[in-house]
């Protein structure tokens, strides 16, 4: 991926920039493999949300809005059911803290090839503060918010993509309110309820999955600074309606693309360029699905295959 | 994703080319199964069971089409192939793809008999994987129309507002696999003299929308069903966009046939009996009237040199 400077300094920016070429043409992406030993179990329920905390334990959130906690191994070592008004559907992880996020419905009458049809409308977001052992902390509404398809901490900021209104929310959490203090719009061609994206290799920037749009983008500060993917037939190429349903980064800056149905998941170098693809995975989702992923402090990629209610976990095999 | 730029030399060859008629003669002629008079005759008197294999990548089947247009593509055929089956003896094996790539890797397969599809996308790979396809029906779509079109289309607010206005523009297109988007529009700009300074060949019509709505083209040409039967529905409403050329129609989708693997007689019986099974007999679930008799069509591709020179996209990649 390219990425723009601002430096007056031209012997600075030199320097930078002959680390970017020489890092550019070194760049390979690292080569993963499908952990068997774990992910065989089957929640409940189906994962919705996962996420991975400082000391590599996994919090999965399901569908009935309950969080499962396990170890890296896949081994249950809690749960908890939150405790709010109807079940969350995003999950972000910060500091010890689940900040679990729902989206509130009214039902309107809508018109459909003529034929009038109730359906549910989303209408704000709460978002559910809870500690890893299930206590909650603390309730608020999130402003500007019609609904919650993902939630990342971003630095200090909670970020939340918001499929309703095609847009991405930063919220400053640290005073008595929540307050806005970014968001990026009319970026995003989002379809099939469809939208994620993760915590971007520069502080402050995010890297969203554009599956309309078959792209990988980086915003950096609400600007798009870097994309690369396309439809296509090659190896590298994005395909089906519109793919890909999530992204993630990984400590070298690599990328790792999912696709749904076919299954597919790549990695790509820090130039969204060479990939290689995990070996050994199986189809995770059937159809138009979210398949929400993490990464751990290993490098371990956590992907959740929600009908079929497990997690999968991809191990680096330490090739490139 | 890297800008596949006309450069003039390029643009001029693609429009001389065109503008002389430099087309791929053998691929112009007619596309549509019309059966002579002994042929229909002599299948009206067959009887004994039929059994085809049919690959099948349907706009407005529930079975090949994404979950965010479930509203629109809701058609199903199982009524319709049992009634066929009752009715006719003919059994239609259908194998669905909702990945058209992995249905054109599956026809050069050659396991199948016909295919059920946008009809350009077997046409065009009928040399390739030694057929001889022939339409046999057109299917309606769920409001009873047979055809389709590629449009191009701007903002709403542009002041771009007819194909002359391209002129020096930078449009995107499809591939060149692609007749609405690509054949087609390139053959009118050619027509019409009109040379864009730059155009984008991208393989939906997704990307081309978001290229116009990221402002990095002044036009796209899109699917004329694209913001009503694609994902495009969800990020855009027909009112965003206006139209401001349209292509000649062609087919949406036909039942096609490989006549190297299907008698005269056996193509015609199963073309009588689709369209027996379909208008006031067609089951609801078939989302419209069902099969029709195939319209002619006659679709001329730009000769491959025409367009030599321009940069396709590439991407390094290892397995």
């Amino acid at each position: 991926m390219k990425t723009m400077t601002n430096k007056s300094n031209w012997i600075g920016c030199g320097v930078v920039a002959l680390v970017a070429v020489a890092g550019n043409l070194f760049a390979s992406a690292p080569a993963y493999k499908v952990d068997r030993s774990i992910g065989q179990n089957e929640f409940k329920s189906d994962p919705v949300s996962i996420a991975v905390d400082a000391g590599d334990q996994l919090h999965v959130l399901l569908r009935d809005g309950t969080v499962v906690n396990c170890d890296a191994d896949g081994k249950t070592t809690g749960s908890f059911k939150a405790d709010m008004t109807s079940a969350p559907g995003a999950m972000a992880l910060a500091d010890g803290k689940l900040y679990l996020l729902q989206t509130k419905k009214i039902e309107k009458e809508m018109e459909y090839q003529g034929k009038k049809i109730k359906r549910l409308i989303p209408d704000g977001v709460v978002c559910g503060v809870f500690d890893l052992a299930g206590k909650k902390i603390s309730e608020f509404n999130l402003p500007e918010a019609q609904s919650a398809a993902a939630a990342h901490f971003v630095g200090k900021e909670l970020a939340v993509g918001d499929f309703a209104k095609s847009q991405i929310l930063f919220y400053d959490l640290s005073g008595s309110e929540p307050k806005v203090t970014q968001k990026i719009t009319k970026q995003f061609r989002l379809c099939c309820g469809i939208f994620d994206f993760c915590p971007g290799p520069t502080p402050g920037s995010i890297v969203v999955a554009n599956l309309g749009a078959f792209k990988v983008q980086t915003y950096t500060g609400g600007v798009k600074t870097a994309e690369f993917g396309q439809r296509g037939t090659g190896f590298a190429d994005f395909q089906s309606c519109c793919n890909p349903v999530n992204v993630i980064c990984l400590a070298d800056g690599s990328y790792v693309t999912i696709e749904k149905d076919p299954t597919r998941v790549k990695i790509f170098d820090q130039n969204g360029k060479t990939c290689t693809a995990v070996q050994g995975l199986d189809e995770l989702v059937k159809g138009c699905y979210i398949v929400p992923a993490a990464v751990d402090s290993k490098g371990s990629i956590y992907l959740v295959a929600s009908q079929q209610k497990r997690v999968v976990k991809c191990v680096p095999t330490g090739n490139k | 994703m890297k800008p596949i730029a006309l450069p003039c030399l390029a643009a001029g060859i693609l429009f001389s080319a065109v503008v002389h008629g430099a087309e791929n003669p053998a691929a112009a002629a007619e596309t549509a199964f019309l059966p002579e008079p002994a042929v229909v005759t002599a299948a009206g008197s067959e009887t004994k069971p039929l059994v085809l294999k049919i690959a099948v990548n349907d706009i407005y089947c529930r079975k090949t089409s994404c979950s965010c247009i479930s509203n629109i593509a809701t058609r199903d055929y199982t009524v319709f192939l049992a009634d066929l089956k009752s009715n006719h003896k003919i059994t239609l094996k259908f194998t669905y793809f909702m990945e058209v790539f992995d249905m054109e890797k599956a026809l050069q397969t050659k396991k199948f008999d016909g295919v059920l599809c946008k009809p350009w996308t077997a046409l065009r790979l009928a040399d390739k994987v030694g057929a001889k396809y022939l339409r046999v029906a057109d299917i309606l779509d769920p409001n009873d129309k047979g055809m389709m079109t590629g449009q191009f289309v701007v903002t709403s607010s542009s002041p771009i507002r007819s194909l002359e206005d391209l002129q020096g523009k930078q449009i995107a297109v499809g591939q060149r696999d692609s007749h609405e988007k690509y054949q087609s529009p390139m053959r009118m700009l050619a027509a019409k003299n009109i040379q864009p300074q730059k155009a984008l060949c991208f393989s939906s019509c997704g990307e081309n929308l978001d290229a116009l709505l990221s402002g990095k083209v002044d036009a796209a040409v899109i699917s004329s069903y694209a913001l009503t039967a694609s994902c495009a529905v969800d990020f855009m409403k027909p009112g965003d966009v206006k139209t401001i050329a349209e292509t000649e129609p062609m087919p949406l989708t036909s039942l096609i046939l490989d006549m190297n693997k299907v008698s005269a007689v056996d193509a015609a019986r199963l073309q009588a009996a689709l369209v027996a099974e379909s208008g006031g007999k067609a089951p609801k679930d078939l989302a419209g009237h069902g099969f029709v008799l195939p319209a002619s069509w006659r679709p001329s591709p730009l000769a491959a040199e025409a367009d030599t020179g321009i940069e396709q996209p590439a991407t390094k990649h290892k397995q």
